[in-house]
């Protein structure tokens, strides 16, 4: 189960008045089962990086910087850029537990957010390579979970697509005449661009079985109390991308006789583009295939809205820094206003 | 090699603008983080740093134990010190316990134990300090130092002054107050000073000049860090009064409601 370390202990009295109150559709902050908390949002906070973005939902706080370098092509692949995908725990988020358990399920966060973004083609890797075989571009996702409040694949799913709206790598110049051909970086940051079509990128939304009801965006307690979790990643125009169990129950329920036979909603093809590897379920510890159906439709509904959502709030940064040439950019979905700089204090000196 | 004029220009501007004796835009906010008990974070130019702070609490870590057991009689302080992978020019891969990271951490912890007022608070607690460098682009351990205080403001940790640091560099003849990185690692590394003080009670708690140096340029290289680190001061003292009296007028405007 993913989390583990993070979450907190219940006493099986606290685990009751939750399941109850899951059970009669209200949960313990107020919230029906299917809302979702706030979302906030900063992107262009690292000048070094190529790209970062923040979210913030509740107290869970993900930081992510994108950054660029040329290098050269995997042997399977020489005709297709690299994207790397890490996610660590910040120690302030990890001061209560053994770091090591954290690290594991970091390094779980690190496999969904690979499979959300790489594995299930959104992006167009061939685009990436620069000389087949000898140069491509290598993009390193970091994410870094600064809090923890809950639902922390999601958040960090908001987060590396926010960064890639932001991301920003040079143009190179292909030198095919010389032997070998060699690439030459254009230095006019004016000219740099986004590599990647961020409106069909998927965002993730995972529903968490807690009793016999699902719900979205736990928080640590309802988290803990949960027998399993399904994360559906999804476009905005509605296309699964990926269904994965997160948090398992006992049992493997039985794993590749579910997936073939599994319906996939309203009829879309699954898969980002054609060709693309189909819709794989894992595994699905612990849950009734029926509910997974409900599940998984629900999901991709509530993942669609959110990714159309954010590229509406991504669109109001755009325009916010064209406006304002890039000094604090910063959108939020909803009017409120938190951030690192909300109420910072500028000064300089000189003497 | 680079000649100096080209990081100070005749008309006494460096590269990034500044003049000689000015420092870079400090930028801060102390209680980002809702989880800790103390938290800050500060921009010095495009340095970035976070810091929590937890404590005094029960001691926890191994190395606080023995401390504990060592020194019954007073509380340990434990600085956990990080870089992001994506904080440098290039990206670094993660080592735990790396050398440059134990010794920056070794030397907040120092640094701290002797700011903290250590014998008011309970003996054998420990406090932690976590510090999260988000990007770097020199002067770390300065940005480290400062951030650090207000956390630790933040987190009501009593402490006897504040502690305020600074840097100075010597590129050739002439010193720079708060070299950023380029400047810090000019001529294959030139002579850096990092001073952090007591402002008020007086005294260096922690000096560090690396580099090769004549003897004659180490007062007015140590003195330069010295007055960054007392400009620091007056402008972290403003956020720490500017901040408490919003939180006594909401806390008495709640009162009378």
């Amino acid at each position: 189960m993913s989390n583990t370390s993070l979450l907190p202990l219940l006493s099986s009295s606290e685990r009751q008045f939750i399941l109850q109150g899951v059970a009669s559709g209200v949960r313990s902050d107020g919230r029906g089962r299917l809302d979702a908390r706030d979302i906030i949002l900063e992107t262009g906070l690292l000048p070094q990086a190529n790209g970062s973005a923040r979210v913030i939902i509740g107290n869970t706080d993900i930081l992510v910087g994108i950054k660029a370098d040329l290098g050269l092509p995997s042997q399977q692949n020489p005709d297709q850029g690299r994207i790397h995908c890490n996610v660590e725990c910040t120690a302030t988020v990890t001061n209560a537990v053994d770091s090591r358990d954290a690290d594991s399920d970091a390094e779980t966060l690190g496999h969904v957010i690979t499979r959300i973004f790489v594995n299930s083609g959104c992006i167009d890797l061939k685009k990436l390579c620069l000389i087949p075989g000898s140069v491509c571009w290598n993009f390193y996702i970091d994410a870094m979970i600064l809090g923890f409040d809950g639902n922390a694949a999601d958040a960090i799913a908001q987060a590396v697509r926010a960064a890639f709206s932001d991301l920003r790598i040079p143009r190179v110049v292909i030198d095919t005449g010389s032997t070998p051909p060699t690439v030459e970086i254009d230095e006019d940051l004016r000219r740099a661009f986004c590599p990647v079509d961020v409106a069909a990128l998927p965002l993730s939304m995972t529903m968490w079985k807690v009793g016999m009801s699902f719900l979205v965006d736990p928080t640590p307690a309802e988290e803990a109390c949960a027998s399993g979790a399904l994360l559906v990643a999804a476009t905005a125009t509605g296309r699964v991308c990926l269904v994965q169990t997160l948090a398992g129950g006992a049992a493997q329920y039985s794993e590749s006789a579910q997936a073939t036979a599994l319906p996939v909603p309203r009829g879309e093809s699954t898969g980002a583009q054609a060709g693309a590897p189909p819709v794989a379920v894992v595994s699905a510890g612990g849950m009734n295939p029926h509910s997974i159906v409900d599940m998984l439709s629900t999901a991709t509904e509530i993942a669609q809205s959110v990714a159309r959502k954010q590229d509406e709030a991504l669109r109001r940064v755009a325009e916010a820094s064209t406006r304002s040439h890039g000094a604090g950019k910063s959108a939020h979905f909803v009017d409120q206003s938190v951030g690192f700089f909300a109420d910072s204090f500028a000064a300089t000196s000189g003497n | 090699m680079f000649a100096s004029r080209e990081f100070v220009s005749p008309e006494g501007l460096r590269l990034d603008g500044r003049r000689v004796n000015e420092l870079r835009r400090l930028r801060v906010r102390s209680g980002p983080l809702t989880d800790a008990d103390g938290s800050s974070y500060l921009e010095l130019g495009n340095t970035r740093v976070l810091v929590a702070v937890y404590g005094p609490r029960e001691v926890s870590s191994a190395k606080a134990a023995r401390q504990t057991t060592q020194s019954s009689d007073r509380a340990t302080v434990c600085c956990q010190f990080s870089m992001a992978t994506f904080s440098g020019g290039e990206r670094r891969r993660k080592i735990k316990g790396d050398r440059r990271t134990m010794s920056h951490a070794s030397a907040l912890e120092k640094a701290f134990s002797s700011t903290i007022a250590i014998d008011k608070i309970p003996p054998r607690s420990q406090i932690d300090i976590f510090v999260e460098v988000l990007q770097s682009d020199g002067g770390m351990l300065v940005a480290c130092i400062n951030a650090t205080t207000l956390a630790l403001i933040d987190a009501g940790i009593e402490i006897r002054d504040y502690l305020c640091a600074s840097s100075s560099a010597l590129l050739n003849d002439i010193t720079v107050i708060d070299p950023n990185q380029n400047e810090e690692q000019s001529f294959g590394g030139s002579p850096t000073a990092t001073v952090a003080v007591l402002p008020v009670t007086g005294g260096v708690v922690y000096l560090d000049v690396d580099t090769r140096l004549h003897i004659d340029r180490l007062e007015e290289l140590v003195n330069q860090a010295t007055t960054g680190a007392l400009t620091i001061h007056t402008l972290l003292e403003k956020v720490v009064r500017d901040r408490t009296q919003s939180t006594v007028s909401t806390t008495s405007a709640q009162q009378n409601a």
